[in-house]
């Protein structure tokens, strides 16, 4: 009888320290990687913006050219310049930002999409 | 006893896990409106983008961005002003109303004739004014949106060839607003 109430204390003590664990190091929430994510996106979008590498690109629909400009800074992404609507992208769980573009020497708006995983 | 002594010890270390847990696990200090908010300094940029692009082509470019944005990105608002000057003539003025509501639209100008205007503005819509003006000018922007009055100064000379823009645009998510103001001086040739 007293084994068995020992045993009965170890499995409540193991599963006190097991709930503590999972709950003390769970991992940071997907929406918190999410907004991260989007922020570095834009932070490159802007970066070559800024730096006249993408606006020229984008308005003459240079995907070879934006897509090597990305590749600097990102490894896990996709892009594409939408048109009408946006085709997205096959993969699932990915975080995407809209760059919008006035035009380039003309007003001729363009969205770009940055898909990042 | 001894069964106790082990359930106390589970206890504390349970404490301690947790005080360890809360200082290397702190939350990350990013405000829940970040994705609005990169969005809106991406649209003021190309606000300024596009106000040069009014000097160089002679167009107000803002009127059809302002549409755009309204198209294509939720809870998008926004008013603007193109001030394009003369030194040979009058300069004229131009508010464009994106604030999805009717404005009523005030202006008044120092050194200028007419010193004052008002206007009542619907939702993407907007209108001209030409002026004659000496010098340096002030121009207020006054207007009401649901009964609540915002102002906007803008200090230029009529004896330059200059484009002044100015944007102010907004984006509202369920829970958050974020406004961009800004202005941007082109000179042109």
């Amino acid at each position: 009888m007293k084994g068995m109430f020992h045993t009965i204390e170890a499995v409540i003590v193991l599963a006190m320290l097991m709930v503590s664990v999972a709950v003390v190091f769970k991992p940071i929430q997907r929406a918190d990687d999410s907004t991260l994510l989007a922020k570095s996106g834009y932070s490159v979008l802007h970066h070559l913006d800024d730096s006249g590498r993408l606006r020229q690109a984008a308005a003459s629909n240079d995907m070879a050219s934006i897509r090597a400009e990305l590749r600097q800074w990102l490894s896990d992404f996709d892009v594409e310049i939408c048109t009408l609507i946006c085709t997205g992208t096959t993969r699932q769980d990915v975080t995407a930002v809209d760059y919008f573009i006035a035009g380039y020497q003309s007003f001729d708006p363009i969205r770009i999409r940055l898909y990042m995983w | 006893m001894k069964g106790q002594i082990f359930l106390a010890g589970a206890a504390l270390m349970v404490v301690l896990l947790v005080l360890i847990g809360s200082a290397f696990n702190a939350p990350a200090e990013i405000p829940a409106s970040a994705a609005i908010a990169i969005q809106a300094d991406n649209i003021a940029n190309e606000y300024k983008y596009a106000i040069g692009l009014s000097a160089a082509d002679g167009h107000d470019d803002l009127f059809a961005m302002s549409g755009y944005f309204r198209e294509n990105v939720l809870g998008f608002d926004s008013i603007y002003a193109l001030i394009v000057t003369d030194p040979s003539g009058p300069y004229r003025l131009t508010v464009g109303n994106f604030l999805r509501g009717v404005i009523d639209v005030n202006v008044s100008a120092t050194q200028s004739s007419p010193q004052t205007i008002s206007l009542r503005l619907a939702d993407k819509e907007r209108a001209n004014w030409d002026f004659s003006g000496t010098g340096a000018v002030r121009l207020t922007i006054n207007y009401t949106l649901q009964n609540v009055v915002r102002s906007k100064t803008l200090d230029f000379t009529t004896y330059s060839n200059q484009t002044i823009g100015w944007s102010d645009i907004g984006i509202s998510s369920d829970d958050d607003r974020i406004r961009r103001d800004g202005v941007r001086t082109v000179t042109r040739q």
